[in-house]
């Protein structure tokens, strides 16, 4: 009866010592087929993909789901191989201590968000994940569903100018087609003050199943939309803005040439969820 | 039948220099992201297709500059649709506004694949526009 809260309560590695690859080998095979039935996904682009640690800056949907998050993880596994170079994607670290659904993420690369965690990620030569966007784009309106949200986060920017690795750009469409957020109840955020009591700048209202109508999200069924993820060339911010760059420029920069991707993509689609 | 899509963006460029851009086919074509082909056959008149995935949509436009700042066609062959870009004054420089308008025969199935037609269009009219905004803004800087 012990064993497990005894697992539960067992301190569980932060880094990427806790990468499995036999596991990752191991559930490859099966979790590619399921996706690739249900999610019919197309990604394209890790050609661009220089042979160095690179840090790679995505925008991610879906809700607490994040599917194209799996998709490409899942993708990047099946072009590098296992034995390639390492990804480890920086998590927040509610999602490291969730049973289950985290013990499975950091078999796959999974590693708390952290700056010393990450430049240490890079000095042994893995390439890291980022979705800066967060909790506010994975919860973003439908309506924006095709729009890059960053929220004005730069970490990222700092992240691969300090380390000197170059940033790709990943773009992906119809993860938020998965489920639907009516609103992201910024408005409702301020009115209620939560932007200062619990540092909440959103609340949106989603629809999934089985929940039905709800505030802000939970891990849901999604809906069998397709995804496509494009991987775009890489840009090195030192070539671009020097050693000390205007951060606000480069920011700009970044997110305008990833909206530009995005955009492309979504002329993709034909119908939205069936693809 | 017939439907439009319109779609907006702003660009932090001086009006002038984003209309002696965007009015100008030659330059602006070969920027606009989702259209797959074009090619000039005579003076004013280009062949245009968007690529929407599975197939391609177009044909024959002729293409003018009816008003200052403005850019526009009507189709000669193919898809029967008209398009005009309007170049005006914003606080942040200027306001693109495209605009797309779609005409299929028919009663129920071109009722339909005007409902399609419109998201496709306005994905692609966004998409071209995001384009165009980011040539202006980065990349004609650099």
């Amino acid at each position: 009866m012990g064993l497990p809260f005894a697992r539960l309560l067992a301190p569980r590695p932060e880094g990427l010592e806790g990468r499995d690859p036999d596991f990752i080998r191991r559930m490859l095979p099966r979790l590619w087929l399921g996706t690739s039935l249900y999610f019919r996904p197309e990604v394209n682009g890790f050609e661009n993909v220089p042979d160095e640690p690179v840090l790679f800056v995505g925008n991610h949907s879906g809700g607490a789901n994040i599917p194209d998050t799996w998709v490409f993880t899942l993708a990047y596994h099946t072009y590098f191989t296992v034995e390639g170079r390492p990804l480890a994607g920086l998590g927040h670290k509610i999602i490291a201590m969730t049973p289950v659904v985290g013990d499975f993420a950091r078999k796959f690369g999974m590693v708390t968000a952290g700056n010393e965690k990450a430049d240490e990620l890079f000095a042994n030569g893995a390439s890291v994940m980022v979705y800066p966007g967060g909790d506010v784009e994975a919860l973003r309106p439908w309506r924006d569903r095709n729009k890059i949200v960053f929220d004005g986060r730069k970490g990222f920017l700092r992240l691969a100018h300090r380390n000197n690795v170059k940033i790709v750009p990943v773009v992906a469409t119809g993860g938020q087609d998965t489920f639907f957020v009516i609103n992201d109840g910024r408005a409702t955020a301020r009115f209620l003050k939560l932007d200062k009591l619990l540092r909440l700048k959103t609340l949106p209202l989603s629809i999934s199943f089985p929940w039905g109508l709800l505030p802000g999200d939970l891990p849901h069924v999604p809906l069998p939309a397709k995804i496509r993820i494009q991987v775009l060339p890489p840009i090195d911010l030192r070539e671009l803005f020097g050693d000390d760059p205007d951060w606000d420029e480069a920011y700009d920069y970044v997110t305008s040439l990833m909206q530009v991707g995005l955009s492309n993509l979504a002329t993709r689609t034909v119908i939205p969820v069936l693809g | 039948m017939a439907t439009d899509v319109t779609r907006t963006v702003v660009v932090r460029r001086p009006v002038v220099e984003v209309a002696a851009f965007a009015t100008d086919p030659d330059r602006l074509l070969p920027i606009m992201g989702g259209i797959d082909r074009f090619e000039r056959v005579a003076d004013g008149e280009y062949d245009v297709f968007l690529d929407v995935g599975t197939i391609h949509i177009g044909g024959r436009v002729m293409l003018e500059n009816p008003a200052p700042n403005t850019l526009a066609w009507r189709s000669v062959r193919g898809t029967t649709s008209t398009f005009r870009l309007v170049v005006e004054e914003h606080p942040d420089g200027s306001l693109v506004t495209a605009r797309m308008t779609l005409r299929l025969s028919g009663l129920l199935m071109a009722r339909l694949s005007e409902v399609l037609g419109r998201g496709i269009m306005g994905r692609h009219l966004t998409a071209g526009l995001e384009q165009l905004r980011h040539h202006l803004e980065h990349e004609s800087r650099a």
